[in-house]
């Protein structure tokens, strides 16, 4: 994630500059699509923004003010076309299609019993966090930020984020108790 | 874990233990290092305090490889450079509309000049309105133009500052006879705009790049058939 450059390769933009653009796109693209993924649990949809988040970079270089790291600026842009869109999507019906998404990830109890697997009662408890705990875990092990920079993207209070942590944690190890894995606490 | 086994014996004395709480909360960001310098040294302290620091640590780890897991089974999009730089194309850059409307006002000026320049009949009225005009213009282009424009217009009185904040500007008072094409062709020729005015003595900012300031003003200072009184500007930058 440690990128130098990236704020010479933003004020390369507003000269014009394509290569600073594919440089920016090929360094940070793949991580602000999956957490857009995540975001929106949608992969056409989370496609079609993280190209929205470059193409905002590219039109509006000059609103990098360079205060943060390239990566969590982008990172903000994300969150927010994420926010924007699912917006749009609630105040409309859902449709049979959504339906049946919905149906279809919920699993029957003779299904998840047979998920004994640690390590896939592991994922399927991460996966299963509230969101506003669930994108703090996403951030901080896979995208590696701080605290301080995911405070920044979710528009939150640091202190926020620790509480969200330890509440994300705490629920993973309650998840994993209740599946019968005792990992114990902290 | 080998960060911590790495870690340990290097720790150095924090009064403030951490509960178990908190170190749960902190794990997260000890194991990926984008932690202060000050909580890796108590995370550090609390491990070696617990007899039980590998098993919290491999709860954590676990976690780690499964987040990451996750993420890295999506596969990313194919093509989506290829479609960000087809969009590219069509997509002006707040720089390039800039210029589109830089292009616009040097029309506009050409437009105004033809309409205002009344071959001597009320010179003065004539230049004067264009160059109000011509302000207005200008300003509001420079509204257009400011990547952190506000939404709601701002008042004219910030004008100058605004516009000289990164430029050289100077009062100009022009004399009383000239008509709007003499002036525009002396502003033209020395790189100059006109941003706000009149002012009390019918005073006009006249900005310059920094780099053709020198010139221009003295171009301006020579220019006693057109300028009356220039005035050179010192504002602070914001």
């Amino acid at each position: 994630m440690e990128t130098d450059g990236d704020a010479q390769l933003v004020a390369r933009l507003a000269e014009g500059d394509r290569t600073a653009l594919s440089v920016l796109f090929a360094r940070h693209h793949t991580r602000i699509y999956r957490f857009l993924v995540r975001l929106t649990g949608n992969d056409a949809i989370a496609d079609e923004l993280a190209n929205e988040v470059f193409l905002e970079l590219w039109r509006k270089p000059a609103a990098f003010k360079g205060q943060a790291r390239v990566s969590t600026y982008l990172f903000a842009i994300a969150r927010f076309k994420a926010i924007s869109v699912r917006r749009k999507r609630s105040e409309a019906a859902l449709d049979e299609e959504t339906m049946t998404e919905l149906v279809d990830d919920s699993d029957t109890p003779e299904v998840a019993s047979q998920k004994s697997d640690k390590s896939k009662l592991l994922e399927d408890a991460v996966n299963a966090l509230p969101e506003e705990f669930r994108v703090v875990v996403d951030l901080a092990y896979y995208q590696e930020l701080s605290m301080s920079e995911i405070a920044s993207i979710l528009e939150i209070e640091e202190a926020t984020v620790r509480t969200r942590m330890f509440r994300a944690r705490k629920r993973l190890a309650v998840s994993l108790t209740e599946a019968g894995v005792d990992r114990g606490w902290p | 874990m080998k960060e911590f086994e790495n870690s340990r014996g290097r720790a150095g004395n924090h009064p403030t233990q951490l509960s178990d709480d908190e170190l749960a909360t902190l794990l997260p960001f000890f194991l990926s290092g984008r932690i202060t310098s000050e909580d890796r040294s108590r995370v550090i302290d609390a491990l070696n305090a617990r007899p039980d620091a590998t098993d919290i640590l491999a709860h954590a780890e676990s976690e780690l490889s499964t987040v990451q897991g996750i993420h890295e089974r999506i596969p990313a999009p194919e093509g989506a450079l290829d479609r960000l730089l087809a969009k590219v194309e069509e997509t002006p850059q707040e720089k390039a509309r800039a210029v589109e409307i830089t292009d616009r006002i040097a029309k506009s000026r050409g437009w105004l000049a033809s309409l205002l320049d009344f071959g001597g009949a009320r010179p003065a009225l004539a230049w004067g309105v264009a160059a109000c005009l011509l302000v207005t213009t200008v300003f509001q282009a420079g509204l257009l133009l400011r990547p952190d424009a506000p939404q709601k217009p701002v008042l004219a009185s910030g004008g100058a500052t605004n516009a000289c904040a990164d430029a050289v500007c100077a009062m100009v008072r022009f004399q009383p006879n000239v008509s709007f094409s003499q002036v525009t062709s002396l502003l033209e020729g020395v790189s100059g705009t006109i941003v706000t005015g009149p002012r009390r003595g019918s005073l006009y900012t006249v900005r310059f790049s920094k780099d053709q300031s020198e010139v221009g003003l003295d171009r301006l200072r020579s220019s006693t058939d057109i300028v009356a009184r220039v005035i050179p500007m010192r504002v602070q930058s914001q």
